[in-house]
């Protein structure tokens, strides 16, 4: 009985074909252009960073209304973030390694910019640190492409705040960060708190918040430290913290939160952060003559 | 006996187990083939056309805005050139993709003034920066700020083929059909749609006449017209300009008449801006101004 039992088991069948070595997967060829060819030479050779100029539904936001990119803005924005993020990192650190190993995967590009029910617009969005989306490229031209202030606050700022979350992933920060102003995060409630008016920004700084945003968690707070500090003049900084309404016990606070953002950088990454601000404060000049169109 | 049962159990698995024949397959390729073969045949067929395609458009599920005639050269597998009926501003060029997904999936991926007009946000078609010559400029935008006139990117491209290119929008499940354009006409087309456009877009204040009965119809959005609202609906009737009249979005139906086009006679009598009624003459639409 055993045995007929065990026969039948293993008699089983046996009359699997061959497997077809063509995948059932057809990938459908798109040709390449010009800044398809930058882009691959540029970031996902050097860097494996690929940017998503083409509107792709599934990686945009389903729940509003966008439009694409305009194609010569991308060119812009491409050469733009290259010249003012990768390579500052890169001189910094002395390599590509640095970015290749950790700056999010994916960076997508949007021509309008999500518009709340409210009419709040929103600058910019990251998903899990690997993504990043850049909206509002409709305003990107020739001028605007000129202007520090413009590409800090609508595209750049925004990616060296999602680069610092992916920094945070890796490596913690120190605990007693969050201990400075512990109680004062209010996590959904920051712009109803702190409103994106000159009482608000005021109040924020007063309470020890760099922006009416860092009160919303101790991460995000780390992150705008971070982001508002390399891509700002120490003049430009010393503003911020000196706005109307601000105090001087504010400003102690986020000074000594500071010290432990530029420490942890220095201790973690090995990265100066102001060697770094100085490396990108140093190329604003250039904007003026940066020739924004040629891909080469 | 526990062992024997066991034992019994397991013959009894093992014959059933037996084994899967496979699956005989209903299409001799692989789906992902046939995917192909359909997204090599949406390319195919919009290049085809040298002259280019005439594309309805209606943006919007609620349809309050609507319909436009947009004008679309595919020139070579990436680059497509695209004009408006409702704006004098000149052909834009941008790029499109085909790409497989639940069908074929034509999108237009890079910005294109005139194209994407339609989905902007009223925070940018307020802008002058983003509005169109010829077209309405109203300070306060079209539409909610957050939506604007709900156009979209993507069409699932459900029938290509050389006399018509049926699609529906990704978001709004709207049809759009889009049909050749004759190498007889291509070189007026684009003049004789804004010229029906500039002579019926002026009307206003229209009636319906369906035997002896006479309904009031409003626009649905009074700033773009191109809907009607007939007094008592909630759902507006939806129409594009043509040449010869007004082309609605689908087959309506007022008081038991139904239509689908509306083709305009010229003032005579008592209709002295003329009106629009189909070929039996059975209903009559008429502006009063």
């Amino acid at each position: 009985m055993l045995l007929t039992s065990c026969g039948v088991l293993f008699s089983a069948c046996n009359k699997e074909d061959k497997l077809n070595s063509n995948s059932v997967f057809v990938d459908s060829t798109i040709p390449k252009n010009a800044l398809d060819n930058y882009l691959y030479k540029n970031y996902i050779l050097p860097y494996n960073v690929e940017i998503l100029y083409k509107y792709v539904d599934k990686e945009s936001d389903m729940s509003y209304r966008l439009v694409p990119a305009p194609f010569e803005s991308s060119i812009r924005l491409s050469k733009l973030m290259l010249y003012l993020v990768m390579e500052p990192y890169s001189e910094v650190t002395g390599g590509k390694e640095f970015l290749k190993n950790n700056f999010p995967k994916l960076i997508t590009f949007t021509g309008s910019a999500p518009i709340q029910t409210n009419g709040v617009m929103i600058l910019g969005t990251a998903e899990s640190g690997t993504k990043v989306a850049l909206y509002n490229l409709l305003e990107l031209n020739e001028t605007s492409g000129k202007n520090p202030a413009f590409l800090t606050t609508r595209f750049f700022k925004t990616v060296h705040h999602e680069f610092q979350h992916i920094l945070n992933q890796n490596k913690p920060y120190p605990s007693n960060f969050k201990e400075i102003t512990g109680t004062g995060y209010v996590e959904d409630d920051w712009n109803a708190k702190y409103p994106a008016n000159a009482t608000g920004i005021g109040a924020a700084i007063a309470a020890g918040f760099i922006s009416p945003y860092a009160s919303k968690a101790d991460t995000e707070d780390f992150a705008e430290l971070y982001s508002f500090y390399v891509t700002r003049s120490q003049a430009d900084f010393d503003a911020m913290l000196n706005v109307e309404n601000s105090t001087a016990a504010g400003r102690a606070l986020i000074l000594s939160k500071l010290a432990i953002v530029k420490n942890y950088m220095k201790s973690e990454w090995g990265i100066d952060m102001d060697l770094l601000r100085a490396n990108i404060l140093a190329r604003y000049p250039n904007l003026s003559t940066f020739d924004q169109t040629t891909l080469n | 006996m526990k062992f024997k049962l066991f034992i019994l159990g397991i013959t009894i698995l093992s014959l059933s187990a037996s084994c899967e024949k496979k699956m005989d397959r209903i299409f001799e390729e692989s789906p992902s083939d046939r995917l192909n073969a359909s997204v090599a045949n949406v390319y195919s067929t919009l290049q085809a056309n040298k002259d280019g395609w005439i594309i309805k458009y209606f943006p919007s599920s609620g349809l309050e805005f609507g319909g436009y005639t947009l004008f679309a050269k595919f020139n070579n597998t990436t680059d497509v050139s695209i004009e408006g009926d409702f704006t004098t501003l000149a052909a834009q060029a941008s790029t499109y993709t085909v790409a497989p997904g639940a069908g074929a999936i034509l999108t237009f991926d890079t910005y294109n003034r005139i194209f994407h007009y339609f989905a902007l946000p009223a925070v940018f078609n307020r802008d002058p920066a983003y509005q169109l010559p010829g077209f309405i400029t109203p300070a306060a935008g079209i539409g909610a700020s957050n939506e604007g006139m709900k156009g979209e990117n993507d069409f699932l491209v459900t029938k290509a083929s050389a006399d018509s290119i049926v699609m529906e929008g990704r978001k709004s499940y709207n049809k759009v059909v889009m049909v050749p354009i004759k190498s007889s006409e291509a070189s007026t087309i684009v003049a004789t749609y804004r010229a029906a456009l500039t002579k019926f877009h002026a009307f206003s204040n229209y009636k319906f006449e369906v035997g002896t009965e006479s309904l009031a119809a409003t626009f649905a959005n009074t700033t773009t017209k191109r809907a009607l609202l007939i007094a008592g609906n909630t759902k507006p009737y939806s129409y594009r300009y043509t040449p010869t009249g007004l082309e609605f979005y689908t087959e309506y139906d007022v008081n038991g008449v139904k239509f689908r086009e509306l083709k305009y006679v010229e003032p005579t009598g008592a209709y002295t801006k003329g009106y629009f009624t189909n070929d039996a003459g059975t209903i009559k639409l008429v502006p009063q101004s």
